[in-house]
């Protein structure tokens, strides 16, 4: 059994109780024989049961105003109802309990009617009367008797052993009147009880009616009264409530004037009267307790009504916060639980505890919750998946704000605009750009296209940092409400770095191409020209012409040498090399390209860094040789020739967007690349060197780029450069994921 | 229940107690001046004299009608060392004091034994009232150890007895609240 049913059933028992002890205090009041005995009892066990009531009582109202100061669900409905309810049942009682208090007062006053008791009086007075008109004649009868005993009284000696004994005592004779005589005169005059006592009280003579052995002896003040000469009568209530006449009176027997018997006699009232006397004795006597209690029956009724109204208000209120807390449990639930889904908590489910429309209602709200943790979990489901989607998308996404603070920034977008942050969402996109000072133009630039107000805008746009430039092209959507307001705004970026170099080599390569065929050609006849005419007429003329002819043809056929140099490196630049690739050994290949140069440059110690086990690569020899030539020469030209250096180079296996490569460092200790070609060095015709051809790194880059490598420069914080090269391995475990547009240069 | 309400449970039994106390302490209407003794024919016989005094509430209700009740209480004890003294015997009578409203005489009834006195004036029967002849205690028989015996007496009206209606008022009424002391004879028997 719970604590509720327990407690409703405690209650509810106490209530029986304290009625039934209510009833019976009203049928005590009412019959005071019956329960009258009970009256302390039960007026004191109604007054517990109300107290108990009242601190049941209490301790709700505490526990409420409890509920009012920690504002806790539901409490202020429950004070509303706890107030209405007991208005509602105090109220009616209260007017019922006024108006049954006078209407008692006025019925038990309607009781004592002053012609009822005067008639009562008058009946009592009348009674009074005729009993006294009988006692007189009885007193006259019994005087009679007296004087007859006088008269007719024979002396009598009595028997007296003492006398026998001793002869010098004498026997006084006395005047007796014998039984038989004293019984005719009882029979003649109705008495039940006639006793003759002498001067000192001793009963002489008894006749009765009765046959009592002991016979009714008047009181000693009768006694005295009749000593003084004076005839009693009275009536006396002595056996079975009946009604007797006694009568007393002195009669002079013993002749002698000093000496004298009492005649006592006892003599009963007819059934009829006496009946008729009890009747009016006990109602004259009901009718004055009656008046003499009128005021306390009042009271009595009135504490009564008083406790009943009492017994109704408690109950009432304690039904009243009952009622309350029932009706209101399911309401201070709702509450609670639409607070709990105001903190995201949608696990919060509701009891149904009844079939009406609270419990409709409660059902209602279960099946809402359920429905919004539903859609909730499928939001952060597309959410997860979008978040995914966005975290694995190559293109960058950033969504803003109408306010321009960030609400979604991909991997890639941070990636892109180089953020190292990872957590970016809440903050501000302008003040993110300013933070990073290489993104002030990208922020500008957006800046200008957001506030353009275009609902579609695209644009290219650079971001220039120390070691690169990116070209990234933005395409912005503004999104709107249905009302027609701007919400935010989401910007897709592209890397199309990698497809403007790849655009801008292919330009280059077509140049080169068309440079080589269109220069090639005549050079040739030129140099060829040139020979003959050397050969034809330097003979034949003079010595002076002969030499500056020498001198002019030995600087045309140079010059044409030269032009064949720059043409062949024009068509190395232009051809392409992605066929005659076979596996190739990276170190021995590297270690023949330096074994080249050793001999010519005896101040390098190349130090190399390698290690074993290295895979094969398949590429094109001659094309890799040739890079490794000019890196090579690079690294030599840019080391100090009068003063001893190193030149490190360094082959390692490394991991690369998921596939092997051979990586490949040189680092020399020269100058280092000037910080204004950093960006620029791999394209043709950019060149530190006073003789370069600028095609060199170009070449490189190119032949590198067609084999899915890489090829990178950094200068080193101290002094030289490094120049990073990665070649996939034969040895590549999924698709060649080697976009154009990741590599870093 | 709460620690407030137990304590409001308690200070109510406490101020009921104390009222009660102090009524019954207050209590002089009767006064218990004579107690006697006898030992006829192996019974303990007990006879008493009493000063009693009706106030004006007592007196209106025996004049409008209402029967009066009083207990005379007899006990029969033990001194014990120590402890409370042990009771041997008790007895109880009750007498009725009530107007005849016909033969305008005041009847004194003794409901243990049945007699009765019918007496002229309300002064009279108070005084008689006040008479206690010798009643029966109890038979000596009974009694193992006749030493150290001693025998208490107490006169009272009884408040129980009176109609319903007049009993709220009684409780809290010190003119209703009517008894003696009780008064202690040593036993010779």
């Amino acid at each position: 059994m719970n604590t509720r049913v327990l407690s409703l059933f405690s209650v509810a028992l106490l209530s029986a109780s304290l009625l039934c002890s209510l009833v019976l205090m009203s049928g005590a009041i009412q019959n005071s024989a019956k329960f009258g005995a009970l009256y302390a009892v039960l007026l004191l066990s109604n007054a517990f049961g109300i107290l108990a009531f009242m601190i049941i009582i209490g301790r709700n109202i505490w526990v409420l105003i409890r509920q009012l100061r920690t504002k806790e669900a539901g409490a202020r409905l429950t004070l509303r109802m706890v107030i209405i309810f007991t208005i509602l049942a105090v109220v009616p009682v209260t007017v019922l309990y006024g108006f049954s208090l006078d209407f008692l007062r006025r019925g038990v006053d309607s009781w004592f009617d002053l012609r009822v008791s005067d008639a009562l009086s008058d009946s009592l007075e009348l009674g009074r009367e005729s009993l006294d008109l009988r006692m007189r004649h009885l007193l006259l009868q019994t005087e009679k008797m007296a004087d007859e005993l006088s008269e007719t009284t024979t002396e009598i000696i009595p028997l007296n052993l003492e006398a026998f004994k001793n002869s010098s005592l004498s026997t006084k004779p006395y005047l007796i009147p014998t039984p038989a005589q004293l019984d005719t005169m009882r029979s003649e005059n109705r008495a039940e009880e006639l006793i003759l006592l002498n001067r000192e009280g001793v009963l002489i003579a008894s006749s009765s009616a009765t046959g009592n052995l002991v016979p009714s002896l008047p009181p000693e003040l009768i006694r005295a009264q009749v000593r003084q000469g004076q005839s009693y009568i009275g009536l006396d209530p002595i056996r079975d409530g009946n009604l007797s006449v006694r009568v007393a009176v002195k009669t002079n027997i013993t002749k002698n004037v000093q000496d004298y018997y009492t005649l006592h006699a006892l003599y009963p009232f007819s059934n009829r009267i006496n009946i008729l006397a009890d009747s009016v004795e006990s109602s004259y006597e009901q009718y004055m307790e009656l008046s003499y209690l009128r005021e306390k029956l009042k009271l009595s009724f009135a504490m009564t009504l008083t406790l009943v109204l009492l017994f109704s208000i408690v109950t009432s209120v304690w039904a009243a916060f009952y009622s309350a807390r029932r009706l209101s449990a399911p309401i201070r639930d709702l509450a609670e639980g639409t607070a709990a889904i105001a903190r995201g908590d949608y696990t919060k489910s509701l009891p149904v505890e009844s079939n009406d429309e609270i419990g409709f209602l409660v059902s209602s709200f279960n099946s809402m919750t359920a429905r919004i943790a539903k859609a909730r979990e499928e939001i952060e489901s597309q959410r997860e998946y979008l978040d995914t989607l966005l975290s694995q998308l190559s293109s960058g996404v950033i969504a803003l704000t109408s306010e321009k603070i960030i609400t979604t920034l991909n991997p890639s977008a941070r990636n892109l605009l180089g953020i190292q942050e990872s957590n970016c969402e809440g903050e501000s996109f302008l003040t993110l750009c300013s933070e990073n000072g290489d993104l002030e133009p990208f922020r500008e630039q957006i800046l200008y296209l957001i506030e353009e107000g275009k609902e579609y805008w695209q644009a290219q746009v650079a971001i220039l940092d120390a070691d690169s430039r990116k070209e990234l092209v933005c395409k912005g959507t503004t999104i709107k409400t249905s009302r027609g307001t701007v919400s935010g705004y989401v910007i897709v970026l592209e890397d199309v770095t990698a497809i403007v170099q790849g655009q801008r080599d292919a330009a280059w390569s077509e140049v080169a191409r068309r440079l080589a065929h269109e220069i090639k050609n005549p050079l040739t006849p030129i140099q060829l020209a040139t020979e003959r005419l050397r050969l034809k007429y330097l003979k034949k003329l003079g010595k002076e012409d002969g030499e500056l002819l020498g001198s002019l043809t030995d600087t045309i056929i140079q010059q044409v040498e030269t032009m064949k140099t720059m043409v062949n490196s024009f068509t190395d630049y232009a051809s392409s090399t992605t066929k005659q690739k076979s596996l190739t050994d990276t170190e021995k290949l590297l270690k023949g390209v330096v074994e080249l140069f050793r001999s010519t440059h005896p101040a390098v110690n190349f130090i190399y860094n390698i290690d074993s086990n290295l895979p094969k690569i398949k590429v094109n020899i001659v094309r890799i040789r040739q890079v490794f030539n000019n890196l090579v020469k690079n690294a030599l030209d840019a080391s100090p020739r009068d003063i001893k250096s190193n030149i490190i180079i360094s082959i390692r296996l490394v991991d690369y967007l998921n596939n092997e490569h051979i990586e490949i460092e040189i680092e020399d200790h020269g100058s280092g690349i000037p910080e204004k070609l950093l960006g620029t060095v791999f394209d043709p015709y950019v060149t530190s060197k006073s003789k370069g051809s600028g095609l060199g790194l170009a070449i490189v880059k190119k032949i590198l780029e067609e084999h899915d490598g890489m090829v990178a420069l950094r200068n080193k914080k101290e002094r030289g450069a490094i120049v990073l090269v990665r070649i996939p391995s034969s040895d590549i475990k999924g698709d060649t994921p080697t976009p154009l547009g990741d590599i870093r240069t | 229940m709460s620690r407030s309400a137990s304590k409001v449970t308690i200070a109510s039994t406490l101020y009921f107690c104390c009222f009660f106390l102090t009524g019954t302490l207050l209590a002089d209407g009767i006064k218990l001046t004579e107690l006697e003794y006898k030992v006829s024919n192996k019974v303990l016989m007990a006879a008493a004299k009493a000063e009693l005094n009706f106030n004006s509430d007592m007196l209106a209700a025996v004049q409008s009608g209402i029967p009066l009740y009083f207990d005379l209480h007899i006990k029969v004890m033990q001194p014990r060392p120590y402890i409370w003294n042990k009771e041997r015997h008790r007895v109880k009578y009750t007498f009725s004091f009530r107007k005849h409203a016909l033969s305008n005489q005041f009847v004194i009834t003794n409901l243990v034994t049945g007699q009765r006195g019918v007496y002229r004036t309300i002064e009279l029967a108070i005084d008689n009232l006040g008479e206690v002849g010798y009643l029966a205690v109890l038979d000596v028989k009974e009694l193992s150890n006749t030493s150290d015996l001693f025998m208490e007496m107490l006169f009272e009206l009884d408040i129980e007895s009176l109609p319903a209606p007049m009993i709220p008022m009684a409780y809290i009424s010190r003119s209703w609240h009517i008894s003696s002391k009780w008064l202690r004879r040593n036993l010779n028997l």
